[in-house]
C-alpha cells in the first residue's frame, strides 16, 4: 500500500495546462503591447526568459513525483539520493538560465543561458551513465 | 502551501525529514530516534503526510516512509533549520492538541 494519490497526476494536467497557458499568454502580451508599456529590451528579455520557466517548474518537482525509475531494482537510499541530484542539478541549470536570460549582458545572455542549462543537463546524464555502466559490471 | 509551513515550524518534524534524506526509514527507526510516545510521532506522521512532503509504504505490519519533497521545499528546509525560523501556523499544532503536552 501507498499513500502516493492518483489524483497527484490528475492533477498535474491542469496545472501544466495554466502553465502552457500562462507562457502563450505572456508571448502574446509581448507581441501585442504597444512599446509604451514594454520597451523592446524587456519585451526580448522576457521571451528569453519563458523556456526556462517550464525547465524548472519540473526540474523542481522531480524529487518529488518522479517515482522509482529503476523498478525497485536499486538500493532505496542510493535511488533516492540519485532523484534528488537530479532534481537539484536541473533546478540549479534552469535557474542560471532564467537568472541568465533576464540580467546577463544582452550579447553573451543566450550562449551563457543554454550553457548553464546544458552543462546541468550533461552532468545529470554522465552521473546515470556511470550508474548504468557500474550496474551493467556489477 | 500552508501545510508545508506547518509541516516545517516543527523541529522534530524536521528532524524527521532530515533523517529521510539519508534513506526510506520504518516508523519504529524513526521513533527510535526521538524520546516521544508512539501517538506523538504518528501524529507528526500525519501532519507530514497532509503536507504531502513523505510518503508511506505499508508492507505487512511494517510502515516504511520515503521523503517525498520538490526541490523547492527541500530548500525550505534547510532555510528553516539553518536559521531556526519558527514557522508559525495561525490555528496552532495538531499534534500540540492531540498530545499530552509533550514535545510537539
Amino acid at each position: 500500500m501507498t499513500t502516493a494519490h492518483p489524483t497527484n497526476t490528475r492533477a498535474e494536467i491542469p496545472r501544466a495546462l495554466l502553465l502552457a497557458a500562462l507562457l502563450l499568454g505572456a508571448v502574446l502580451a509581448v507581441k501585442h503591447l504597444p512599446p509604451d508599456y514594454l520597451s523592446p529590451d524587456v519585451a526580448r528579455r522576457i521571451l528569453a526568459v519563458l523556456p526556462g520557466v517550464p525547465a524548472l517548474y519540473y526540474a523542481n518537482a522531480v524529487p518529488k513525483y518522479l517515482g522509482p525509475f529503476l523498478g525497485g531494482r536499486c538500493d532505496p537510499a542510493a535511488e533516492q539520493a540519485l532523484r534528488r541530484f537530479v532534481g537539484w542539478t536541473l533546478t540549479l541549470g534552469s535557474l542560471g538560465y532564467v537568472a541568465a536570460s533576464a540580467f546577463a549582458p544582452w550579447s553573451v545572455a543566450n550562449d551563457l543561458a543554454a550553457g548553464l542549462l546544458g552543462a546541468a543537463v550533461l552532468v545529470v546524464f554522465t552521473r546515470l551513465a556511470l550508474l548504468f555502466a557500474g550496474r551493467r559490471h556489477a | 502551501m500552508g501545510n508545508v509551513f506547518k509541516a516545517l515550524s516543527d523541529p522534530t518534524r524536521r528532524q524527521v525529514l532530515q533523517l529521510l534524506k539519508q534513506r526510506p526509514m520504518t516508523a519504529g527507526d524513526l521513533a527510535d530516534q526521538f524520546d516521544v510516545t508512539k501517538p506523538t510521532m504518528s501524529a507528526h506522521f500525519a501532519v507530514l503526510l497532509a503536507a504531502d512532503l513523505i510518503q508511506a509504504e505499508k508492507q505487512g505490519r511494517t510502515i516504511t516512509y520515503r521523503l517525498k519533497m520538490s526541490v523547492l521545499e527541500e530548500a525550505l528546509l534547510g532555510f528553516s533549520a539553518a536559521f531556526g525560523l519558527q514557522l508559525t501556523n495561525p490555528g496552532g499544532d495538531d499534534v500540540a492538541r492531540t498530545t499530552t503536552g509533550e514535545d510537539a
